[in-house]
């Protein structure tokens, strides 16, 4: 087990590691520089090389990404160069709206997909069962900003009754707040539905053909109270690592969805500074997101580990 | 598709009955409330901002989205201009000109800023010096002919000139003569301090700004005394948000909202206000080193009224051909006897096939992540191309286009459009080796420019920046469209609003309810 | 999300589809895709007008008006002809990146399982680092690396899949190799790659066409995805989603404009899907067989 441990937390310096050298050379390789930006269309190439100089992005590389990872490590997530903000502050402020959203958006698309998906594995060949399949088929297709825009198009535009977008902050008013969110959790929500139906009806369709649920049926529960108290207990296993695998993914259609609904969240935040060329803000927010999502799965693993002793075994 | 629409609309209502109870629970029918703005009551008002500046350093920066909202309201200059021309104190109390226009001596009011220390001479010769190394070319051009800012004593300070200069007393209403505590360099991105009706309690970047009244401002208290500026990106959404009664003001409405606009008739349920300052002209720029009867070919496939005829808003843009806002005196209409190279497209095709211009491969640079700034070239690529131009579109976002253009030296593009702020100082061209995009390098130019900035009256400047004006047009290196205007839409209620004085500057001290 | 592009691969469900008539969704999507391909194709011969030549006069008109069957666009572009131009990037991005990821994750894949232990450690860790990132914030950063069009954004999808793909081919091909009959072209004196290529890749096949039509379709969704945030294609190339940025920025003048590229991309990516399934079915009995 230790060792088990031991290989996972590897992987995890390993994979931040890889992942920090690649989104600094990326954003590098962007070209164009965070001073042009500031200075405008009339400035000179004197002042802006001078203004870059002040923000130290004339140093080598490598003692740039040094100095960022040494300040990472430290805690020091490093400052906006437009306004001297610190990432951190930055970044929590945006949290605000990014976790209410995505995690809204997850726990939505659960509460369609598990029943729905629970009974469409119980009612398999059924027509029932045949409309669930396709309807869940087409919601995988349905792109997750079309979904927002057919959303808006309905409550915003023609029946006026929840914003089309822009965002009131939770201080200014909280049902406000909560109006601008409606919509946007709501397609993230179906859209993630269509995805989790598909899994949750293949996890319960496997659970439904293991011994244990003969059991439970030989020793007189009907197949539903079987499928409730023993399957799903049972399916919840794949489930935790379908939502690990998820969260990543979700995180992708939060990206898009605060673009159409002009949420100022984490996501915008990044779309904003890799056009302004915010390298630091850039590069601290994408590590922080990208830190978060192999932390997940690496307790998702862990706890795979603990819960499966197969896997302890073969791995 | 409208007529189609509603029956799917009935049924969707019905169908959505109880979603509507969940909407009334969260406030959604206010949208049907007609009553007056229930800020009005409390003194408050809420208004739309379109875009988030990032930063508030206006030494730095000069992007609309802060000049809109920091100049005048929380930061003064020393003086303004009206616009019949007068001029008002601002944080110089007075002041006088010597006979030769080379010695100004400001006296300094006796104020505090808005954290409660008092604004001295030493403040002011900071401020001045401070906007003097502006790398904003714009702002640091007001002191050119600047030999010396002294404190005389504690509230006066004395400007010395080497010539005479309209740009210097045109900047000390404008950005560069904007007042700011040395104290508060550190802050000055996000929370910056001055003199003004107002200060800035909070700036939230994406969010909102917070304004309220200042305490210890000079003048007479403004009207309404919290005021918040919300940013709304999306353009629908804004709109949305004002006929729901949720803020009471766009001062700002971009040009791809207009025909929404009166498709919904808010400009009969609101007031709706245009103003030609806070306009932009959008012109093409046509890189100095191309042939010039190239240049007055490509100038001539460019359809003016197609590309205003686009935003479905007539009444919001002017044609023209002069490079100027139709409030400066140097403007003028497009007309016959003011453009030099009119749309013509029959006669650019036979040019380009008669002088061989079509093996000359041209590159016409796009801005990407700016949809007013794609657009003209989704209308004038295609018609490049019809009259048998060899052009290829680069479309590039704004950090590249910064670098390949504005950076570049030489720059690195054929044709481009832009659209900003209507001072043709911004061409000059001081050193011709140092020429980049925005230096139209012509003596002839450079010297009616020169004139103007030394110009003894209002009359003489005027017709100096006209021989200017002139100049630029008929050399097809600057290829003026369209000169779009401010436009505003106010609640019925939200009366007062005034013309800005300081460059763009929205005066939140002048609306009352 | 699916428009992360990571396809439900492990959720297919045959005990459905064996009631339904046998093949009814390789049918169904053979017919959606190939009527795309054909538009696209047609696309090259014949289109209604110019999709990018602005019309002013005729902006924005209704769907049904003569000459444009589902109407203009803001500067009087044919819908029509901008959809099928639309039809022909999707389908050019798509197949690209799912063609260049199923190429070097093959390379990977089949390195990996055969070239020993500590080539396949390398490649499968660095796989899962790969995986790990959330792609879509990648991509947004490798957009403005690489800059816009339609190369670039192959590129990106590239950089993005080809992870997946290795890890599929790569168990694929271990399941190969463990059989009888590959140990006995090894000790009929057989050198690797002729046992890859010849006995490892045929077998392996139907996992590459599934795994390639299913990412075809993630492609197309992620295209769009990165086209309607700006960071994708920009004209004169057209594509749905660049469509549907646009359209977003007209909806309080004209809503119908944001629905017919919408339409277009479920299409095409519902077609592609019940395609991959369908084609599963087919190439993969032994899956079908395990899971039946």
């Amino acid at each position: 087990m230790t060792i088990y441990v031991l290989r996972k937390l590897a992987f995890f310096v390993g994979a931040v590691f890889v992942a920090s050298v690649a989104i600094f050379l990326l954003i590098r390789g962007a070209g164009g520089n965070v001073a042009a930006v500031v200075l405008g269309k009339s400035a000179t190439p004197e002042a802006i090389n001078a203004l870059a100089h002040v923000y130290g992005l004339d140093r080598p590389l490598p003692v740039q990404y040094a100095d960022w990872i040494s300040n990472m490590l430290r805690g020091d997530f490093g400052r906006s160069f437009r306004t001297n903000e610190s990432v951190a502050d930055l970044v929590t402020a945006r949290l605000s709206i990014s976790i209410p959203l995505s995690l809204s958006g997850l726990i939505l698309g659960l509460l369609i997909a598990i029943p729905v998906g629970t009974y469409a594995a119980r009612n398999v060949g059924t027509p029932s069962g045949a409309v669930l399949a396709l309807v869940s088929q087409v919601g995988v297709a349905v792109p997750v900003f079309w979904a927002g825009i057919l959303l808006s198009l309905l409550f915003g535009v023609r029946l006026g009754w929840l914003p089309t977008g822009g965002w009131t902050p939770w201080s200014q008013s909280v049902t406000e707040a909560l109006r601008s969110l409606v919509l946007p959790v709501l397609s993230l929500g179906l859209i993630m539905a269509a995805t989790l139906i598909r899994y949750v009806r293949s996890a319960v369709l496997d659970v439904m053909n293991q011994d244990y649920l003969r059991t439970a049926l030989a020793v007189g529960m009907t197949r539903t109270q079987a499928l409730l108290h023993v399957g799903l207990r049972n399916a919840a296993l794949p489930l935790v690592t379908i939502i690990g695998l998820q969260i990543a993914e979700l995180i992708g259609g939060t990206v898009i969805i605060e673009t159409v609904f002009s949420l100022p969240g984490l996501s915008r935040m990044i779309l904003a500074n890799v056009a302004a060329r915010e390298v630091i803000v850039v590069q601290s927010t994408v590590m922080i997101i990208i830190v978060f999502v192999i932390t997940v799965n690496l307790l998702v693993d862990l706890l795979y580990g603990v819960l499966d002793p197969r896997v302890r075994a073969t791995r | 598709m409208q007529s189609r629409m509603r029956p799917i609309h009935r049924r969707i209502v019905r169908l959505m009955a109880a979603a509507a109870i969940v909407a009334t629970a969260l406030g959604g029918l206010d949208s049907l409330a007609q009553a007056a703005s229930p800020r009005a009551a409390e003194n408050k008002m809420i208004l739309v901002a379109r875009q988030d500046p990032g930063t508030l350093d206006f030494v730095k920066s000069n992007l609309t989205a802060m000049r809109l909202w920091i100049p005048a309201n929380v930061v003064e200059p020393l003086v303004y201009f009206n616009k019949d021309g007068s001029v008002e104190p601002g944080v110089a109390e007075s002041w006088t000109i010597s006979d030769d226009k080379l010695t100004y001596v400001f006296k300094i009011r006796e104020t505090t800023f808005s954290d409660g220390t008092p604004v001295t001479a030493d403040d002011v010769v900071y401020s001045l010096k401070t906007m003097q190394g502006s790398p904003v070319v714009d702002y640091a051009a007001a002191y050119e002919a600047v030999k010396s800012i002294e404190k005389v004593d504690d509230h006066t300070v004395k400007v010395t000139l080497s010539r005479p200069s309209q740009n210097f007393w045109q900047g000390m209403g404008s950005i560069s003569g904007l007042v700011q505590p040395q104290a508060n360099a550190a802050n000055i991105a996000t929370k910056p301090i001055g003199t003004g009706p107002y200060k800035l309690v909070n700036y939230t970047t994406n969010s909102a700004f917070e304004f309220t009244a200042n305490p210890t401002y000079w003048g007479a208290k403004p009207a309404i005394k919290d005021v918040t500026v919300r940013i709304i990106t999306d353009g629908t959404a804004g709109l949305n948000a004002l006929e729901a009664s949720e803020v009471d003001a766009l001062p700002v409405i971009t040009i791809d909202l207009w025909e929404q606009l009166g498709k919904r008739e808010l400009d009969k349920k609101y007031s709706l206000v245009t103003y030609p300052q806070v306009g932009e002209p959008t012109y093409a720029v046509l890189n100095q080193k191309l042939d010039k009867g190239l240049r007055e070919t490509i100038a001539r496939t460019f359809d003016r009224q197609s590309y205003n005829d686009a935003f479905g808003a007539a009444w919001g843009a002017e044609n023209t051909c002069t490079f100027a806002l139709p409030n400066q005196v140097w403007y003028e209409k497009e007309s016959p006897e003011s453009c030099p190279f009119p749309y013509d497209m029959e006669g650019a095709t036979k040019t380009i096939a008669e002088k061989g211009y079509g093996s000359t491969p041209l590159e016409y640079a796009s801005l990407s992540d700016v949809p007013d700034l794609s657009l003209p070239a989704d209308i004038m690529v295609p018609s490049l191309q019809a009259a048998g131009l060899n052009v290829t579109r680069n479309a590039i976002d704004l950090a590249r286009y910064s670098q390949l253009i504005f950076q570049g030296r030489p720059p690195q593009f054929d044709i481009t459009v832009m659209s900003g702020d209507a001072n043709p100082v911004q061409w000059a061209c001081p050193d011709p080796s140092k020429a980049g995009w925005s230096t139209y390098c012509s003596a002839e130019y450079t010297k009616a420019l020169a004139d103007a900035d030394v110009a003894l009256t209002d009359q003489d400047y005027a017709a100096k920046m006209k021989q200017a004006a002139d100049i630029l047009r008929k050399d097809a290196v600057i290829i003026p469209l369209i000169a779009k205007k401010g436009v505003g839409l106010f609640d019925k209620d939200l009366k007062g609003f005034q013309e800005p004085r300081v460059a763009v500057a929205i005066e939140l001290a002048k609306l009352h309810w | 999300m699916n428009n992360s592009a990571i396809p439900a691969v492990q959720a297919a469900d045959p005990p459905t589809r064996r009631r339904l008539p046998r093949n009814a969704s390789l049918i169904i999507g053979l017919v959606l895709t190939g009527i795309f391909l054909l538009v696209a194709l047609a696309s090259f011969f014949y289109l209604p007008s110019n999709p990018n030549v602005p019309d002013i006069r005729h902006r924005l008109l209704p769907a049904g008006a003569p000459g444009h069957w589902l109407g203009t666009d803001v500067l009087g572009r044919d819908i029509v002809a901008q959809l099928m131009v639309g039809a022909r990037t999707s389908i050019l991005v798509g197949a690209g990146g799912a063609t260049l990821s199923l190429l070097f994750g093959t390379i990977t894949g089949l390195a990996a399982a055969a070239a020993g232990k500590l080539t396949d450690e390398t490649i499968s860790r660095g796989a899962d680092i790969m995986l790990s990132i959330p792609g879509m914030v990648t991509a947004l950063v490798l957009a403005a690396t690489l800059g816009s069009g339609a190369l670039t954004t192959i590129l990106a999808l590239t950089a993005f899949f080809t992870p997946s793909f290795t890890r599929v081919i790569r168990s694929a091909a271990m399941g190969v190799l463990q059989e009888d009959f590959i140990t006995a072209a090894r000790l009929y004196g057989r050198g690797r790659i002729f046992v890859l290529a010849r006995h490892v890749l045929p077998n392996i096949a139907g996992v590459m066409i599934v795994q390639f039509t299913l990412y075809f379709a993630a492609g197309i969704l992620t295209e769009a995805g990165l086209s309607y945030l700006g960071v994708g294609v920009h004209r004169p190339s057209i594509s749905w989603g660049m469509m549907l940025n646009e359209a977003q920025q007209q909806v309080g003048v004209s809503s119908p404009l944001a629905i017919w590229p919408g339409f277009a991309i479920v299409l095409l990516v519902l077609g592609l899907n019940l395609l991959g399934d369908g084609l599963r079915d087919v190439l993969d009995p032994k899956l079908s067989r395990r899971r039946g």
